[in-house]
Parts: C-alpha cells; sequence; structure tokens
C-alpha cells in the first residue's frame, strides 16, 4: 500500500543578503541581492507502507529540503505530495500528529530539564491520553536503556543519551511515519547500533514508516529496504537496496608473506588493483561474473602462501560515485 | 482555547521548574527586576514633588497610573511578549521548525515555548503598587474596576500588537534587533497623562498608537474621569490587534516558504 507519493516536487531557495543591524536593514528594504538556488527540481517517488527508506547522497543535494516538505515545515515552489491523503504544507496542523520526526541537529527537548518533563510536554501537547502514555513510555524506556538518564537534565547526557531521547519525542504520540535527518550524525558505533536497533524494533512492531536521510552509509545498508539517492536537487537511483550492491563485485583485501609481484599482478584479468597498501598487501576489486571465487584467489596468489584474507561487498560510497558519475 | 491554556500552564510550571534548578539565582534575578522596575515610578515622584505636579492629578492617582503600567507590562512580558526573544533564538538555531512540527496553531505553540520566568516579578510588583494605590483612594465604585480591568485587557493587547509586530520584524529582517528599547519609549510615554503632551501627540497616542491605554486610561476610568478617547483607543487595539495577526501569519507563511 503506498503511504507517500511525491510528483514533480520543487523548491528553489531565494536568498538575500541579509544585513547586520538596523541601517543595513533599512537599505535591504529598498535593494537587495538576489540569489536563486534550484535545490529540488522537480523529483518524483513513493513509499509503500512499512519501508525503511534511505535518502543518501553527498552534502547540499535537497535531502534536509526534501524530508522538510514531507513533514509539513515547507512551502514547495510547485508538485504534488500526498501522504495518508494529506498535502503536508497545507494540511500542516492535521497532518503533523500523525508524524514524528528527529532532525539530527535541531532538538525538542529542554536544555535545562530532564527529558521526562520534555516528554510530559509532548503528552500535552499531542493531547496523549495517560494510559498509552505510559505504556509507550515504560516499553521505551526498556528498549533504549533509559531509565536513569531521562530524570537528569538534557544539558547533563551525552549525545547518544540526548538522541535516544529524541526518537522518544518522536514516537510518543504513536506516529505512522517518522522522518530522520542525520539522526546518527556524530555517535559512537554502539550508539548507532542502539539507535538502529531501535528503527528496526518499531518498524516491525508497529509497522511505522520511516524515512532516513544519512551520510552513513552503514545506516542506510543495515536498516532500509530500499535506497533515494539524490544528487543536486535530483534523483539518481530509486530501487531496492539490494540493485544497489554490485554482486558480481567483490572487494578483496589479501596478505602475503612475501613481497607481492605487482607486474604479474597488473597484467591478471578480471583483477584491478585498488590500493597497495605495502610490499606484501594489497587490495583488489575483482568481478566474480565469469570465474568461481577461489579460482580467482588461485590466480592472485599464483602460488604463494597467504596470511590474511578479506573479502567484502564493495561499500556503497563506491557504487555511488560510480552513479554520480553517469 | 481551552486546551492552549492547558499547555500555557504546563509551559509556564516546566519553565519556573527550569529556573528553580538555580533557585538562588532566580530570587535574586527576581527582586533584582522588581527593584529596575521601580526607577520609573520613583522619576515620577521625582517630577510630582518638584514641580507643579500633574495637573489635577493626586499622588496616590499618580502612583496607580505607575501601578496599572506595571501590571498590563508584566502580564504581557511574561506571558507572551518572550516570543519576540525567542524569535531571535529560534532562528539563530533554526528551531523554529521544531514549533511547525506540532499539530497546534503555530502562534500559540510559539507563545507556550516562549514563556518568560522572570517577568512574573514584574507583574507581582505592579499588582502590589496598583493595590496599595487603590487602598488611599476615595469612592471607588464596582462599575471603576470593571472598566479599569476591561481597559487594562485592552492595555495587554497593545503588548500583544508590539510583541507580534517586532517579532515579524526580527524573522523578516534582522536576528538582533534591540526591540526591548523600542518598548521602553512606549512605557516612558504611558506614564504620563495626555494633558502633558503637546495636542497632535495626545491625538497620536489616543488612535493610531494608543499608548494611553496601558496606564492612563484605566487609571482614569477607574476614577470615573471617562471619556470618548477611550472608545478611539479600544477600536484601535482591536482593529490593530487583528492586522499584527496577519501579519504575524504572513511572516510565517513566508519564512516556511524560504526555509528560514
Ligand atoms: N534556507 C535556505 N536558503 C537558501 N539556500 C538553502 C536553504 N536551505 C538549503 N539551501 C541550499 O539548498 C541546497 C540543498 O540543501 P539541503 O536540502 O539542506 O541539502 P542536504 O540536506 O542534502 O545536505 C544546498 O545547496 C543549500 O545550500
Ligand atoms: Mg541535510
Amino acid at each position: 500500500m503506498t503511504i507517500i507519493k511525491v510528483e514533480q516536487l520543487k523548491k528553489e531557495y531565494t536568498a538575500y543578503e541579509r544585513g547586520e543591524g538596523f541601517l543595513e536593514a533599512v537599505k535591504s528594504l529598498f535593494k537587495r541581492r538576489k540569489k536563486v538556488f534550484r535545490a529540488l527540481k522537480g523529483i518524483d517517488f513513493s513509499v509503500k507502507k512499512g519501508d525503511i527508506v534511505g535518502f543518501l547522497g553527498p552534502n547540499g543535494a535537497g535531502k534536509s529540503t526534501a524530508l522538510k516538505i514531507l513533514s509539513g515545515i515547507l512551502y514547495p515552489d510547485s508538485g504534488n505530495v500526498n501522504i495518508m491523503g494529506f498535502t503536508p504544507w497545507k494540511d500542516r496542523k492535521k497532518y503533523v500528529s500523525h508524524i514524528g520526526a528527529v532532525f539530527g541537529q535541531k532538538s525538542q527537548l529542554f536544555w535545562d530539564l530532564p527529558p521526562l518533563d520534555a516528554f510530559y510536554f509532548q503528552k500535552a501537547i499531542y493531547k496523549i491520553n495517560e494510559d498509552a502514555f505510559q505504556e509507550q513510555l515504560k516499553k521505551f524506556i526498556k528498549m533504549l536503556h533509559i531509565e536513569d538518564i531521562i530524570k537528569r537534565p538534557t544539558r547533563q547526557l551525552s549525545l547518544g543519551e540526548r538522541m535516544r531521547c529524541e526518537f522518544v519525542m518522536a514516537m510518543l504520540h504513536q506516529p505512522k511515519i517518522i522522518f530522520l535527518d542525520e539522526p546518527t550524525i556524530g555517535l559512537d558505533i554502539i550508539a548507532k547500533g542502539t539507535i538502529r536497533n531501535f528503527i528496526r524494533e518499531i518498524n516491525k512492531e508497529q509497522r511505522v514508516t520511516v524515512i532516513i536521510t544519512s551520510h552513513d552509509l552503514e545506516d542506510i545498508e543495515n536498516l532500509c529496504n530500499k535506497v533515494i539517492i539524490i544528487n543536486k536537487g535530483d534523483i539518481v537511483f530509486d530501487d531496492k537496496i539490494k540493485k544497489l550492491k554490485i554482486s558480481r563485485k567483490k572487494y578483496i583485501t589479501i596478505s602475503f608473506y612475501e613481497k607481492i609481484n605487482l607486474k604479474k599482478l597488473k597484467k591478471l584479468k578480471g583483477v584491478r588493483i585498488k590500493k597497495i597498501i605495502s610490499d606484501y598487501i594489497v587490495r583488489l576489486e575483482v568481478n566474480t561474473y565469469k570465474e568461481y571465487l577461489d579460482e580467482i584467489i588461485k590466480r592472485i596468489r599464483m602460488g604463494k602462501r597467504i596470511k590474511d584474507l578479506d573479502i567484502r561487498e564493495p561499500p556503497i560510497v563506491d557504487v555511488i560515485k560510480r552513479i554520480y558519475k553517469k | 482555547m481551552r486546551s492552549f491554556l492547558k499547555l500555557w500552564f504546563k509551559s509556564a510550571k516546566l519553565q519556573i521548574a527550569r529556573r528553580m534548578a538555580y533557585r538562588g539565582e532566580y530570587f535574586i534575578s527576581l527582586i533584582a527586576m522588581f527593584i529596575l522596575e521601580l526607577i520609573g515610578p520613583l522619576l515620577i515622584f521625582i517630577i510630582y514633588f518638584n514641580s507643579e505636579g500633574f495637573p489635577g492629578w493626586t499622588f496616590y492617582e499618580v502612583l496607580l497610573v505607575q501601578g496599572i503600567l506595571l501590571t498590563v507590562k508584566g502580564f504581557s512580558f511574561f506571558s507572551f511578549a518572550g516570543i519576540i526573544w525567542n524569535s531571535n533564538v529560534t532562528l539563530m538555531r533554526g528551531e523554529f521548525d521544531i514549533v511547525l512540527l506540532k499539530p497546534r496553531n503555530t502562534l500559540l505553540m510559539f507563545i507556550c515555548e516562549s514563556f518568560d520566568a522572570e517577568d512574573i516579578a514584574k507583574f507581582i510588583g505592579g499588582l502590589l503598587i496598583t493595590t496599595y494605590a487603590l487602598s488611599h483612594i476615595n469612592g471607588i465604585t464596582l462599575v471603576g474596576i470593571g472598566l479599569m480591568i476591561a481597559l487594562m485587557i485592552l492595555g495587554v493587547g497593545f503588548y500583544f500588537i508590539i510583541a507580534l509586530l517586532a517579532s515579524s520584524f526580527v524573522f523578516r529582517f534582522i536576528r538582533t534587533f534591540r526591540i526591548y528599547e523600542v518598548m521602553d519609549i512606549f512605557e516612558l510615554v504611558g506614564r504620563y497623562p495626555k494633558s502633558i503632551y503637546p495636542k497632535a501627540f495626545g491625538t497620536l497616542f489616543t488612535t493610531l498608537i494608543p499608548i494611553f491605554i496601558i496606564a492612563v486610561f484605566p487609571a482614569n476610568a477607574l476614577l470615573g474621569r471617562l471619556s470618548i478617547d477611550m472608545v478611539f483607543a479600544s477600536v484601535s487595539i482591536i482593529l490593530l490587534i487583528f492586522i499584527s495577526l496577519k501579519i504575524w501569519f504572513a511572516t510565517i507563511r513566508r519564512y516556511a516558504s524560504a526555509g528560514g
């Protein structure tokens, strides 16, 4: 079932040079220099209920812009968006009660107060009834291990602890969709893991549809069943994540006891040197399209003993680079 | 509306709790704020006793004007005028998006989040001065009290207009603007009765910028000195509220199109 449908969505930013100080401001009333920037050039996509969709793209691609429009806080210039029957920016007040959001850099918590106070404020804003609120809260406390955290002033919390509480803020009113803009930015591996597990769980248990933007390819790889890649305001890829992994290609890091004969290695068919790490270690990209992996390794090894071997899928970043070049 | 008031009280409670985390500092700043607010009335007394005084006004009547002004201003400042300051802050941090994310009227939501725990001192101080002045004035009628309160509410409306326009201005043009100093000027003007101003200013301050409604008119109403000016000022306030609401929402609409 389609839950989000986006057609020909366009957004231009007009930036005026904004003066500092009163005189400058008065001056700018009459004469202002104008700069137009096309952030979204007419994008189309749709999302099914229960999907976890990743928005991927370099800095300035338009990911946050798209997310802001979808969450009803930014007006587009043209195009249609239909989310559960709402047009986000037109039906904002009604619409936003069905969605939740975590914007990496913008906090919904109160700096000087414990998160628990903010949760209760959220309860009042969304008119959540007491029983539902307590039930949700208990569940999230357990899932995110925040029992001790939520009673300490927010300013005393680490970024990871705060982020977990931001997710509670976004989920208390049981939204059907959540929008996450760089939710793992700046977090360590363990904190990222907790957040990812949480996202996976709410997606599975409550069938929450998740739209997430991230720089972190691992986030996308680990969580999403669908990826949309944006570059310079256009969608350059929109499909299942599996399609993005070029499964016929492998990255092999191989380490020998003896010096590597690079001349010979370069001549091998279906093998490309990605990086010479030392005289003994190289990273290679191999093509398993026509040949079994063990046979390729046999050719690479050239009778020498292998000290260590690491075989993995090419990282998405390389795949994306290729897409951008097109 | 009821649910808005509930939310507003909740926010007020939270903000006070926030300040109570540093209790000592909070009480000191409350007291400091109160003493600072006494400078205005004190100046008036110096003028009152060192010159002819205010023609036709007794000492306690002048005190009443000061008390009403502080009450009206104090109430406005702690309950909603925080949006001016908050416009600066949220714009700087780009956090207005969070306000738009809530399933509530944007303005009411913004007001709730802008409660100012410190300015309660002004309000309480104002109430004390007003009560003290009233206790020394004879011949007070219930009708007089009723009219005074009604005009004081419109006086709060005056500050509401200023807050909306100032907030719009901050959103539209600049991020740091010393709007509070402009408010101090209004306050200074509002301390004196109409009779001390040249005629043109007197008219201006009853119609286009109905400043007299924040103190002088409520006091006059209590004292039974009714005039048609009060009607002009009241009508003007209501019209201006309507206009400034339009401007504020248009500004926010524009903000949401420009992406901050
Ligand atoms: N409020 C704004 N005014 C002007 N330009 C903006 C504004 N917000 C974003 N942009 C520009 O639009 C482009 C897309 O921004 P954004 O959607 O934030 O990208 P991303 O989230 O993919 O990094 C960027 O080049 C950015 O500089
Ligand atoms: Mg972004």
